[in-house]
């Protein structure tokens, strides 16, 4: 991809794709949840890994579909798919038994080894925010090869210690995942976030910054973890997407429903408001 | 012929098998999402349900909204990529409902075991979160990790159960009750099987030679089923394979214009589900209000699987004839 020429005019979601895309290896099996990441697995397919093959919970896989699904529950997940089965095929015989190598995840908070939360903030039993839960989240946590998590990059979100942990990351560092049972050869790969990219150290399994978003300093992101984050010592630049990634990115998503949220919820308003729905 | 006809409306099978208090699965992952049956449970006032499926949206958040829910057995609810599901999310944090967490993997075996007549499920995860650490309702009947006898490395039993009744949305069925379904359907084959009632939606009714003649496709033989009711159009706005296509448009207003605000929350209930008495009257209020094109821009347009050989085989099995 070197040879390639580099974009000068894209977005963040569309940076955070490339980076997705760029987790995956051809040939992988990738099981994937709703958004960015979906596009992100796309678009490995149509560049760099087409022998990639996509995983979904509902029961499909390497599916051929004609739009971009908008969730794991796309009907169009279904027609030419090589396989179409359900829930417990795909987290049973493919995912529980190894076969799966990169799952993607996401959550509200994650802390320094890669534990996840997406149920709630506060107390689990009177929470400030209910968020939706797992899904499948916990179970691509623990049996995928390779998690990746994308995350909103804010303060609050990177804490020292999760408030309920949805998805175990590398539990208390070290070999601790391993002792509590997890399957060996597992465990999360990078965080891709807002303003960086970040991996796992091999014997601490601390979450240390690997790139920095152009235009975020180190500094900043440093200042937006709660704990004293530690820097790759090549630390540098994300990968920007190259002019072809972004073309096909774009061409993934016409509508902009999930590159360009705020035009297209500002078209459907108008809409809903002439039809009454306001 | 068949026996004794299951068919029945839907107003006539939630009223007598569905009862207050009660633990139902519904089929609410969108794919086989038995949205009919949710509203009918609405209109009903059912009351204090524990309500279980592994991801559910908009019908659960329905029936939290409408006061049916007490206890929720899930692992996500939202209204997908479209929005938070309010309902869910303000009943929880307001502690006015209760709701244990378990993985899509973790609550599916449990419905699974279940459906197997199985006190309890091994599986692999539930391991090393809060989800296996902390309970709510289930207490120490949650899970329970214990040391295979054989190997000796960690195993998270799921404990089974068995829904009161369970709900399904399906393509077809026969008037005894034989239900087909195709397509990914998520947890909805464990889900169903586990109920000891089940009740089917479907968009067809076909005679008994036509499922003969795809037995793979069949769900459960009718001896599980107890109602199935006639109900074209019964998962919208979710979607039933080669029958109707999800309508994201209308989730995606339910979700951004609706759900969040408690006024228009119960407007929106008067008017599609107090407002009408049946899935027809629904449908028919869509077309009314927003054209008969849109709906039928749902339909896929046709795409056939080949026909495969099933083989006929003869009765002289030792070909003495030759």
């Amino acid at each position: 991809m070197s040879d390639q020429k580099y974009a000068k005019d894209y977005t963040l979601p569309e940076l955070m794709i490339t980076a997705c895309a760029r987790e995956i290896r051809d040939g992988e099996r990738v099981l994937i949840g709703v958004g960015l990441p979906l596009l992100g697995a796309m678009l490995a397919k149509r560049t760099h890994a087409p022998n990639s093959k996509m995983a979904y919970e509902t029961g499909s896989f390497d599916s051929s579909p004609s739009r971009t699904p908008f969730s794991v529950v796309d009907p169009d997940l279904v027609p030419r798919a090589i396989f179409a089965g359900q829930l417990t095929d795909i987290m049973a015989l493919f995912l529980q038994r190894g076969f799966i190598d990169v799952g993607f995840v996401g959550g509200a908070q994650v802390d320094k080894y890669g534990n996840l939360n997406s149920t709630c903030f506060g107390d689990y039993f009177k929470p400030d925010v209910r968020f939706p839960g797992s899904g499948g989240a916990h179970d691509f946590g623990v049996f995928a090869r390779r998690s990746l998590i994308v995350m909103v990059h804010e303060k609050r979100r990177f804490v020292e210690k999760c408030d309920y942990v949805t998805t175990p990351g590398y539990l208390k560092g070290g070999n601790s995942r391993y002792e509590e049972g997890l399957p060996e050869g597992t465990g999360p790969a990078a965080v891709i976030s807002t303003r960086g990219v970040f991996r796992f150290s091999p014997e601490t399994k601390e979450m240390y910054l690997e790139t920095h978003h152009p235009g975020v300093t180190v500094d900043s992101i440093k200042e937006n973890v709660n704990w004293d984050l530690k820097v790759s010592p090549i630390v540098r630049e994300t990968e920007l997407p190259t002019e072809e990634q972004l073309r096909i990115t774009r061409e993934l998503d016409p509508e902009g429903f999930f590159l360009r949220r705020g035009e297209y919820n500002k078209k459907i308003k108008a809409q809903a408001e002439s039809m009454g729905w306001l | 012929m068949a026996e004794k006809s299951k068919v029945m409306t839907m107003k006539e099978a939630i009223s007598k098998f569905v009862k207050d208090g009660m633990t139902l699965y519904i089929s609410a992952v969108w794919a086989n999402h038995a949205a009919a049956a949710a509203h009918e449970i609405i209109r009903q006032g059912k009351k204090d349900l524990t309500l279980i499926e592994s991801s559910p949206g908009e019908i659960f958040d329905q029936m939290i909204g409408a006061g049916c829910a007490k206890r929720l057995i899930i692992s996500w609810s939202a209204n997908e990529a479209f929005g938070t599901g309010y309902r869910f999310r303000r009943a929880v944090e307001k502690c006015l409902i209760e709701v244990e967490d378990y993985s899509n993997f973790g609550l599916t075996t449990k419905l699974m075991a279940g459906a197997m007549g199985l006190p309890f499920m091994p599986i692999l995860s539930q391991k090393g979160s809060s989800i296996d650490e902390v309970s709510a309702f289930l207490g120490e009947n949650k899970l329970k990790h214990i040391q295979c006898p054989f190997t000796g490395q960690k195993v998270t039993l799921i404990s089974g159960i068995n829904p009161d009744v369970s709900i399904i949305h399906c393509q077809r069925a026969d008037l005894e009750g034989n239900i087909q379904t195709w397509g990914s359907i998520f947890s909805a084959k464990w889900g169903t099987l586990a109920g000891k009632t089940i009740i089917a939606s479907v968009e067809d009714i076909v005679d008994t030679d036509t499922i003969r003649r795809n037995p793979e496709l069949t769900l459960t033989p009718g001896f599980r089923v107890a109602a199935v009711v006639h109900e074209p159009w019964g998962a919208h706005p979710g979607h039933l394979f080669g029958y109707h296509d999800d309508d994201r448009w209308f989730r995606y207003m339910y979700a951004n214009f609706v759900a969040d605000d408690d006024g228009k929350f119960k407007k929106f209930l008067d008017e599609w589900v107090y407002g009408v008495d049946d899935r027809a009257g629904y449908i028919n209020n869509y077309i009314k209000k927003y054209g008969y094109k849109r709906l039928m821009r749902l339909k896929p347009k046709p795409f056939y699987s080949d026909p495969i050989n099933y083989g006929t085989y003869p009765f002289d099995t030792m070909h003495m004839d030759i």
